[in-house]
This record gives C-alpha cells, structure tokens and sequence, in this order.
C-alpha cells in the first residue's frame, strides 16, 4: 500500500513559541511541518525541504519577512505563501501582495480560519 | 609770499602751511579746488560718525587750511545748542563771551529767537599750548562765519576770528563755505548713518537672538552675516564667521546655485547632515530685495528638525513595532489554549475546559482592547490614511445589516431601518464607517433590554447627509452625558449578556466622524433612551478634487519637490453671461477648453471646481516643472485666454482671473491653497 505523502508546510516565523503552537496544530491536522526561527535559514530549510506552503511572517529581524519573500520567489515562483500580519503592517502587506503572495491572515488569528485557508489552498494544488 | 589766488589781504604774519600752499598754486582752477577739499572732508569723514569725532576732524581741518586764532563750530538742533571752540590759547572769559555771541548772531534771526541763553553748552577744545595771547588783547580783530541749514531746524556755524584785523581774505571765507556746507552733508550723512546703525543694531539683535538659523549672502554668495543660532548648528565656533567647508562646499553652495539659477522666490528643503552630528535641517531660502525690487542677496532659515523627525518616525513605528509585539504573545497564548481545547495533547475535563475557556475569552478581550488603543493612536498621531471613496451610507448599512440584525434579535430587540431610496452618495473610507456603525448599534444594544427598539435612520439635511441610531434602553445620566466620547469612560449599566466594553469605541467613532468633516452629538435622558447622531457632508466632486490633491501634496513633500497651481476664474460670470443671454456653465467650459489644449500632457490634471458661494474656478495642477517652464506656460495658458476673449465681439467686457500658488510657499493645506488660488485671482484681461 502507498502512504500517500503529508503535505509540507514550512513555518518562518522569529516567534518560536508561536511557531511552535503552529507545529503542533498543524501536525494534528496531518501536515508534515518544518520551522524556520529567521529569514536566512527560512531561505535555507525552503531550498532543503521543498515545502507545498509556507506560513510567513512579515515583521522579522535581520532579513525581514519582505526580503525573505523575496529571496523564495526568486527560487520558485507559484509556492503559496500565506504571510501572517500584525496590525500596523499594512504597507508590507500590500509590498507582499505585489509578489504574489496567495493569502494573508493577522495576527492574532484565529487557528480554525488559518487551517480551513490551508486546507483550501493545498487541496486545490 | 606769492600772492593772487590767496588773496590781496594776506598779511605777511600769515601763515599757510607750504604744503597746501604748494598745493594750492598747483591747483589752477578753483572748481578742482573745491573738488579737492570736498574730498579731503569726505575722506575723513568717511569711516567717522560720532559728532564729537566730527567737530575735531572739521577743526583740524580747519587748522591745516586756514590760520586763526579761534574757531567755532556752532550746531543746533531744534532747540538745542553745541557750541564748540578751539584755540591754541588760554582764552579770558570775556573773549570766549564775544566769539560765542558772534557766533549765534550768524544764525537766521528766527533761529536766533528761539535760542534759549541758557542751553547753549559750550565746550572748549583748547589746545592750550600755553600761549598767553598779548595782555591787552582781548578784543577780536577778525571775524568771518558761515551759517548753513543742514536740514529743517538744524544749523550749522563755522567761525575764525583772529585778533588782527583785517586777516581774512575772500579766499579764505571762500573756503570756509565749502568746509562748512561740506560738512553740513556730512554732518546730516553721520546722523542719518547713526540711525540706520541704531536700525541695523536692532535688526542685528533680533537676527542674533533667533531660535532659528540665519545666514545671509550677497549677490556673488559671500556670508554676510550668519546668527548665533546658525553657528550653534553647525558647530562653528563664536568668533568664526565662515560655514565649515564641507557644508559650504557640498550641500550650502549647492543649494544657493539651484535657488538663484532657477530664479525661485522661495525654495524649501529638506536635508540629512551627518556632520559635524546626526541631523535633519529644513532650509528655507528666500531672495533679499531693495527698494526697487533688485535682488541683492539671499536670506536662508535654516531650522534643526531632527527631533521633529525622530519623533515622527517613533509614531510611525510605535504603532507597527507595538502592535506586533502586543499580538505575538497574544497569538501565542490563543495558540496553546486552543491546542488544549481540542485535546490535542490529551483529553481536558468539564473543570479545566470552563477555566481555559475563560482565559480565552480575556484573551480576546485584550485583543479588542489593544485594536482600539492602536486605533485611537494611530488618529492622534495623525498616521490614518483613509481611503475615501464616493459611496452610498444606505450601502453600507445594509451591507452590515445581517451582523445587526443577529446581534438584535439575540437579545429580542426590534430592529428598525430608516433610510430613504434616493439618499444622496457621501465621501468616506467604507471601513472607518462600518466602523463607526457597529461601534454605535453595538453600544445600542448593550444598553437596551429586550423588547426594546432600535432605530437607525438616515436622511438629507441641506449639505448634510444625518444618520442616527435611537434605543429604547436605559439612557445616559445628565452628568455622564458629557463624558460619553471620552477614553476609557464606561458607563454603568445593568450586567447582560454582550462582550465588556473597552471604553475606547465611542472615542475612535467621534475622532472618525470629525476627521470626515461631520459632527456627532448625543442625546438621551435617564429612562428614556439615547439617541447617538452624526452628520456627514454630501458628496461632491471638490470633496475627491480636494483628497486628490492632498494626496499629491503629501507625494511633493516625501520626494522634496514643489507642486504649484494655475487658477483661472472669471468674475460676475454670472451677470456677464445674463447680459448677453448665454448659460454660464457653457460659457465657462469653454474657457477651461481654450486651456485644456495649452496644458494637456505637460501638467499633472486640471479640474473644476466650484466653491460654496457658486465661484467657479479652473485649477490645473502642475508637479515637475521648474520655474522657467512655468513661466512660459503661464504666458501660453494668459495668451490663450485674451485671445479666447477676442474670439468674439460680445466677449469683450468679460473679465478673466487667473493666478498661481505653490505648495509648500503658499500653504500647506489642499484646502488652504485652492482658497488661496481664488483670493489671489487677478484679472487680467
């Protein structure tokens, strides 16, 4: 019998904590999850691990979640990205937007809205 | 001793110096003379104005043309009478009485009437070298005097008098009159030229004790002058008057190349100094005219910003560095008390479920708490950007109308709706007004009980669209119903079902409702119920025209550049156009067509706009252009209205105004500079 392979989601988030919530979540949901704690290894683990979405937040230190989104589109054009907003980042957001960016939720987000856009998102692909 | 020139009465104890002597024979003809002796006055005058500096140099003068025994300058002044004597001698009083006497009676006998004995001040610059003059002499010989008027009410008098008679010759008197009106030029130079350094000290201390730089620069850009303030700034140090040159060199001179090659009649900017500190300085240069409107120098403000700046930029980042560092623990906390709830790390009991559900329910408590506190600093620190839009508040309303009607029926409260099919469209950010809409039907139905109403009504008062949201609750007291849009006040009311309040929603509704242009009021008793109204403008064009061009200003300024408007109107069109039997709005479009041609594809857009009071104006708007271009565009844009109003005879009495404006000179504000563009319309044609 073949397992049929779990989806890959790939978290960029500094917050490691909330990263980790997410972890959790979403592995419960049936994803395989990865974590990134910065842009650069964000960068990194995306060339490593191929994911089918990746969870990106766009206030982060160093290379900013822009930069990063960047930097990923260069590699790959068509993964979604979901890109996890704080309120006053409406001008990153729509930055983001520009780059082809599938979604956007703020935070503090309601997880069940978050995982339905997943969800969404990865059946369709 | 040669004789002619000098004269026939030259006694031989006479003595001229031979230097002048020589000079004098030398010097054939009389005007040359004069000419030279008018100079030698100059010359010593020139960098002197004290008076009493004046009265010596004039007797020394005196001293090395003419030989006397006694001399006297005399000058009065309204009333006022300095009288000055000089002498190589001891003088006895008696004589000084006679010279002083002789003096005064030199004076226009009407002057001499109003001459009071007794505030005649004599001084005495005796050089007393011990020259007893002859023991019986005490009677002057000789005496010769010029009076000249210096101006009204001022006199001078230059006197000699020689114990001998007969001493003093034509030649002698004659130039005695030159040195005396010379010096009455002179005289009436210094005391002006004490004015205008009296004048200029003012000035100079004004100018010194600015809080703002200053530095001023002369037609070939040398400082002339550069205040304590502007040395402060650029850490020049006290008794230094010269720009580091790095400054000078590479952002000063700059600066005054482009102001005085584009001939600008003001020029602000704004610029980054790494040196001799961190700064941002605004500068602001303006032209130095004199009287006939030459420019001779360049005046520039230059004001420290930096703190301006910083805090700006700490607003702007406060509300997105806050934010994101308040909701991240937030998230994180939801996260995990989700991740509990759903039993994801293991079953949970009644007990524990109730408790994690509370947690959650504060946690979304202080996630509203926190959306509003952002919302309310984000208005005050004027960082909103609204995205007004033409839209329609019946469109709205029932947009949200099913949230509403939820909300009410929850509770059993009757929900009424009130807006009539032909409501005029308003000029709002969508958002912001759904905002201020659930704020308020919200706030009805925490305070109304069941079976109660709620009405919403919307409908056209004149200019203003008037919306209200009515309840049937408790009402408000007299004493609270001040305080309703105040921060953080919450009213008591009976514990119901309905989230707890944050205090804050009625605050974010009046600050959206007044950054709109509407106003908002309450009304309400005790019991009664309360009835929360506001009002918005209706929608017009100029309102878009208005935001448009705000937006624009808000661009020229982040990217440092000029944005300018032509005005063009037209006075009494109206009774212009009754006269002559044509409607005026045609009338008027064709003269914005007889620019539109001129101007198309060289400036940003035009639009029409029409004020309160029925003006009618055309404004074009024009971004990157520099002076000259503008200029030959206002010519080509005036040139097209004469000749639009010879195109036809019965034109010929309109009167057409046009005018310019420039955005950071002459206002700041979109509103303020389309007003401005109106009041400086200038017929022209």
């Amino acid at each position: 019998m073949v397992e049929i392979a779990k989806k890959k989601i790939l978290i960029i988030d500094d917050e490691e904590e909330l990263a980790n919530s997410l972890d959790i979540r979403l592995k419960a949901c049936g994803y395989e999850v990865n974590i990134a704690n910065s842009g650069s290894v964000g960068l990194q683990k995306f060339k490593e691990v191929i994911p089918d979405l990746i969870l990106l937040d766009v206030m982060m230190p160093d290379m900013d979640g822009i930069e990063t989104l960047k930097r990923i589109r260069e590699i790959d054009e068509k993964v979604p990205v979901i890109i996890l907003t704080a309120y006053g980042t409406m001008k990153t957001a729509l930055e983001a937007f520009s780059m082809n960016v599938v979604d956007h939720i703020a935070k503090p987000f309601d997880t069940k809205l978050l995982v339905e856009k997943i969800d969404s998102i990865l059946k369709n692909k | 001793m040669p004789e002619g020139k000098v004269g026939q009465t030259i006694d031989n104890d006479n003595k001229l110096t031979n230097k002048y002597l020589s000079e004098i024979n030398s010097i054939l003809d009389k005007e040359l003379f004069e000419l030279v002796l008018v100079n030698k006055v100059n010359s010593l005058f020139s960098s002197v104005y004290k008076f009493t500096e004046i009265v010596k140099s004039l007797f020394d003068l005196l001293e090395k043309t003419i030989d006397f025994q006694f001399a006297s300058i005399l000058i009065t002044e309204n009333d006022k009478v300095d009288l000055f004597l000089e002498t190589p001698f001891n003088p006895k009083r008696e004589l000084v009485q006679d010279i002083r006497q002789r003096t005064i009676n030199t004076l226009p006998r009407s002057i001499q009437d109003s001459i009071d004995d007794d505030k005649v001040s004599v001084e005495l610059f005796s050089k007393d070298k011990g020259i007893e003059l002859e023991k019986d002499k005490f009677e002057l010989g000789s005496f010769a005097s010029i009076p000249v008027k210096v101006r009204s009410n001022c006199y001078l008098v230059l006197a000699i008098a020689h114990i001998n008679k007969n001493i003093f010759g034509e030649q002698v008197v004659n130039i005695l009159e030159i040195l005396c009106r010379q010096a009455a030029l002179v005289i009436d130079n210094a005391k002006l030229y004490r004015q205008v350094q009296e004048e200029r000290n003012i000035v100079d201390a004004i100018v010194q004790s600015a809080t703002e730089g200053i530095l001023v620069t002369d037609s070939k850009d040398r400082i002339i002058s550069l205040n304590i303030a502007a040395k402060r700034i650029f850490g020049i140090k006290e008794g230094m008057s010269e720009l580091p040159q790095g400054i000078r060199d590479f952002v000063f001179t700059p600066l005054l190349k482009e102001f005085s090659q584009q001939n600008k009649n003001a020029m602000v900017k704004e610029i980054d100094l790494s040196v001799p500190a961190k700064m941002t300085l605004r500068i602001e240069m303006a032209p130095l005219r004199d009287i006939s409107g030459e420019k001779f120098g360049v005046v520039t403000m230059i004001h420290d910003i930096t703190k301006r700046k910083e805090i700006d930029r700490m607003k702007t980042e406060f509300v997105s560095t806050v934010s994101h560092e308040l909701r991240t623990p937030l998230t994180t906390m939801k996260e995990f008390i989700s991740i509990m709830l759903d039993g994801i790390p293991g079953p949970v009991n009644d007990e524990q479920r109730n408790y994690l559900q509370i947690v959650k329910n504060n946690i979304t408590r202080l996630t509203r708490i926190i959306n509003n506190l952002l919302d309310i600093s984000k208005i005050e620190a004027g960082k909103v950007e609204f995205r007004k839009e033409k839209t329609s508040l019946a469109k709205i309303i029932n947009q949200e109308l099913p949230n509403f009607k939820t909300q009410a029926e929850t509770k059993g409260i009757n929900l009424e709706i009130n807006i009539p099919v032909d409501l005029p469209d308003v000029f709002v950010d969508t958002d912001k007004m759904i905002q201020v809409f659930t704020n308020l039907v919200g706030n009805a139905v925490k305070f109304t009980p069941s079976d109660g109403t709620i009405k919403i009504n919307v409908e056209r008062r004149g200019d203003f669209i008037q919306s209200s949201v009515e309840d049937s609750g408790v009402g408000i007291s007299k004493e609270s119903l001040d305080k309703v849009f105040d921060k953080f006040t919450q009213l008591d009311r009976q514990p119901g079902t309905g989230e707890k309040g944050t205090g804050l929603g009625l605050t974010i509704t009046r600050s959206i409702v007044l950054l709109h242009k509407g106003k908002i009021w309450v009304e309400s008793e005790i019991g009664l119920g309360t009835k929360f109204i506001f009002t918005l403008p209706v929608y017009r064009e100029e309102l878009g025209y208005v935001e448009q061009l705000s937006n624009q200003i808000r661009y020229a300024h982040d990217s440092q550049k000029e944005l300018h408007l032509f005005a063009v109107g037209c006075s009494e069109l109206n009774s212009f156009c009754a006269k002559i039997g044509k409607n005026a709005k045609q009338v008027f479009n064709e003269i914005e067509s007889s620019i539109r041609d001129i101007v198309q594809g060289k400036v940003s857009h035009m639009f029409h706009y029409r004020f309160k009071d029925d003006t009618e104006m055309c404004v074009v708007v024009i971004m990157d252009m520099n002076e000259q271009q503008i200029f030959k565009l206002k010519d080509a844009v005036k040139n097209s209205l004469l000749a639009f109003k010879q195109s036809l005879p019965e034109y010929k009495d309109m009167k057409i105004g046009f005018s310019k404006v420039s955005y950071p000179q002459d206002a700041i504000q979109a509103e303020e500079l389309i007003d401005k563009a109106k009041n400086l319309l200038e017929i022209f044609v």
